[in-house]
């Protein structure tokens, strides 16, 4: 069992493809909590981030039975990358829901909001990584990003490049200002640093 | 000689990115300056922080990803 853990990605994917069913299972027990936490940490909600979860190893699987897999050895990022545009069509298809008023002129999706709030408030989270979800929540887009697939995701600078459409330099400058911010947070915060 | 190191070297230092060869003039360009040495610092310190918090998809999401797995080998047969 242990010695699975050792075994190359590409070399999962390649027996998976011969049969070998706990191939799979052994590449969706070794990046879960990765890919899960990321895609978390950009939706922001529970729920969602269950349904794109599932859905991303639902088109890994069956991007590998099509035999359109190429990216051979560099699975994670892949992966990744179809986590990270499901999740992005999700926020966009949440912007582009038309704005209805009740009689008095407020929005109603402002009450699905609050809905929603309460869906999360139902989940049990630790104070302090509660705490920690929030200010992550509160970077400026482009820096919550790099910062979540750099260090959450553990894709390279170079991926993370690539996979936005920026240069390499641009994704270090975000991250930068990322930690800055975070930093910033955390001392108005009271959050002790390690 | 010492290349010109900066914040952004030490970034890469610190999440384990920067070139081999430029590793040395990294470590000299600490000692020598206590702002990129406290720039190091703060970001192992980020770092240490911002891993207390992974969460894990939910068991049932994981049994139907396997399921999926193997239906497709299933279907194959």
């Amino acid at each position: 069992m242990h010695n699975k853990e050792i075994i190359p990605d590409g070399v999962l994917l390649k027996v998976y493809l011969e049969g070998n069913e706990s191939a799979m299972e052994t590449l969706v027990r070794r990046h879960k909590t990765r890919i899960y936490t990321s895609i978390y940490l950009l939706v922001h909600d529970r729920y969602l981030a269950e349904d794109i979860f599932q859905e991303t190893f639902i088109k890994v699987i069956n991007c590998l039975r099509s035999g359109k897999y190429t990216h051979e050895g560099k699975f994670l990022p892949w992966a990744l990358r179809i986590a990270r545009n499901l999740a992005i069509d999700s926020i966009r298809h949440k912007g582009r829901l038309p704005v209805v008023t009740d009689s008095e002129g407020n929005d109603i999706f402002s009450y699905l909001n609050v809905h929603e709030d309460s869906r999360e408030s139902i989940m049990v989270e630790k104070e302090e990584t509660g705490a920690l979800h929030e200010m992550i929540r509160q970077l400026p887009e482009e820096q919550r990003e790099v910062l979540v697939l750099r260090h959450y995701a553990d894709l390279s600078f170079k991926e993370i490049a690539e996979m936005t459409g920026t240069n390499i330099n641009t994704c270090i400058g975000r991250m930068h200002y990322a930690l800055i911010n975070m930093r910033k947070m955390m001392q108005k915060n009271f959050v002790r640093l390690k | 000689m010492t290349k010109n190191i900066t914040k952004q070297h030490i970034l890469l230092l610190s999440y384990g990115e920067l070139s081999t060869d430029l590793i040395p003039s990294a470590i000299e360009a600490m000692d020598s300056d206590p702002e990129l040495k406290g720039y190091y610092n703060q970001c192992n310190r980020m770092k240490a922080e911002l891993d207390r918090f992974s969460v894990d998809p939910h068991p049932t999401s994981v049994s139907i990803v396997n399921e999926h797995s193997h239906d497709g080998h299933t279907e194959a047969v």
